[in-house]
């Protein structure tokens, strides 16, 4: 097993680790941190390396879309384009071009590689909210909330698993206080007449 | 910012929200190559700042304030000076893998580490050969 090192949180300085035993308790040299460190076989082993693309020897070979001097090695699960080893992104079960990699994460289609999610059903219903309490600011907040919670309602929303509720609270609040808004405004009208 | 932290099939996933926001980190089993838990100073802290909440409350004896009404205000402390004494050393957790290192919200406290540990081991042991893992 290869000779391997783990770093102190605090001040990351490299420690000795050693696959057995599997668990070490230690004082940091430099931060006096104690700490407990629990290794796991991938610590030992040698980093993956990537597959090298194949060169076309023949004209009659398939080649990679990208690359058309390597030999293709997979189909593309996502625009079924020909690709090299190099080019091919296995991703779970599937095997991914770079494009349909940068396409699905721009468009947030591939769920493993999202990094951030904006929980637009909390905002609108924020929105509705602060607008009842400060009812004065309702006039401009409840509109927003009614146009953020229809134009985001098949937005995706937290991975953590979302309903449509908020959206639907958010709405129900909003148009409550426009209709609040709209026999305010009509009282008035009709005490000038 | 909240963080929590959720089991997937095959990766830990890390959630932190600002509310209207939320960042993901997925940490594929697969790839954990150890776990390092620094101890701190947390449970001593916390015991100072609620007894000195309970020494400050029970101050008000001394102005002739029932001992009923004392006994009230001081329960909740009370609670919390207790609950964080049982709860153990309070410590760091963090998880390493070839690229990153993340502080993990939980465990906060040292006694809690062997059920983590215990999980992930179980998980490494029966993890797929590939897994995504994103910062």
């Amino acid at each position: 097993m290869a000779a391997a090192s783990f770093e102190c949180p605090k001040c990351h300085t490299e420690l000795e680790a050693s696959p057995e035993p599997a668990q070490l308790e230690c004082t940091c040299p430099k931060c006096d941190s104690q700490l407990l460190a629990w290794f796991f076989p991938p610590l030992f082993r040698s980093r993956p390396v990537g597959a090298a693309a194949t060169s076309v020897i023949d004209q009659s070979e398939a080649s990679c879309f990208y690359h058309p001097q390597k030999q293709a090695a997979q189909v593309c699960d996502g625009c079924g384009r020909l690709i090299c080893s190099l080019c091919s992104v296995e991703l779970g079960a599937e095997h991914l071009c770079p494009t349909c990699i940068s396409a699905g994460r721009r468009k947030g289609k591939i769920t493993a590689l999202e990094g951030s999610r904006t929980c637009y059903d909390r905002i609108a219903l924020s929105l509705a909210i602060v607008g009842m309490v400060f009812y004065a600011f309702s006039i401009v907040l409840a509109p927003i909330a009614i146009y953020v919670a229809i134009r985001h309602w098949n937005s995706p929303g937290s991975l953590l698993g979302v309903s449509k509720n908020r959206y639907v609270i958010a709405i129900i609040i909003a148009s409550l206080e426009l209709i609040g808004w709209f026999f305010f405004a009509s009282a008035v009208i009709f005490a000038h007449k | 910012m909240r963080s929590r932290l959720y089991q997937g099939g095959d990766h830990l996933l890390l959630v932190q929200s600002t509310g209207y926001t939320e960042d993901y980190k997925r940490v594929a089993y697969q790839n954990i190559r150890y776990i390092v838990v620094r101890r701190t100073n947390g449970r001593e802290q916390q015991a100072m700042i609620s007894g000195l909440f309970l020494l400050l409350i029970g101050l008000l004896l001394l102005a002739h304030v029932p001992w009923g009404v004392v006994a009230v205000l001081e329960f909740p402390f009370f609670i919390w000076f207790i609950v964080n004494l049982v709860r153990g050393e309070a410590c760091r957790t963090y998880v390493n893998t070839d690229i990153q290192t993340i502080e993990l919200p939980v465990p906060r406290r040292i006694n809690r580490v062997p059920l983590l540990i215990q999980f992930l081991g179980e998980k490494i042991g029966a993890a797929p050969p590939t897994a995504v893992e994103t910062a």
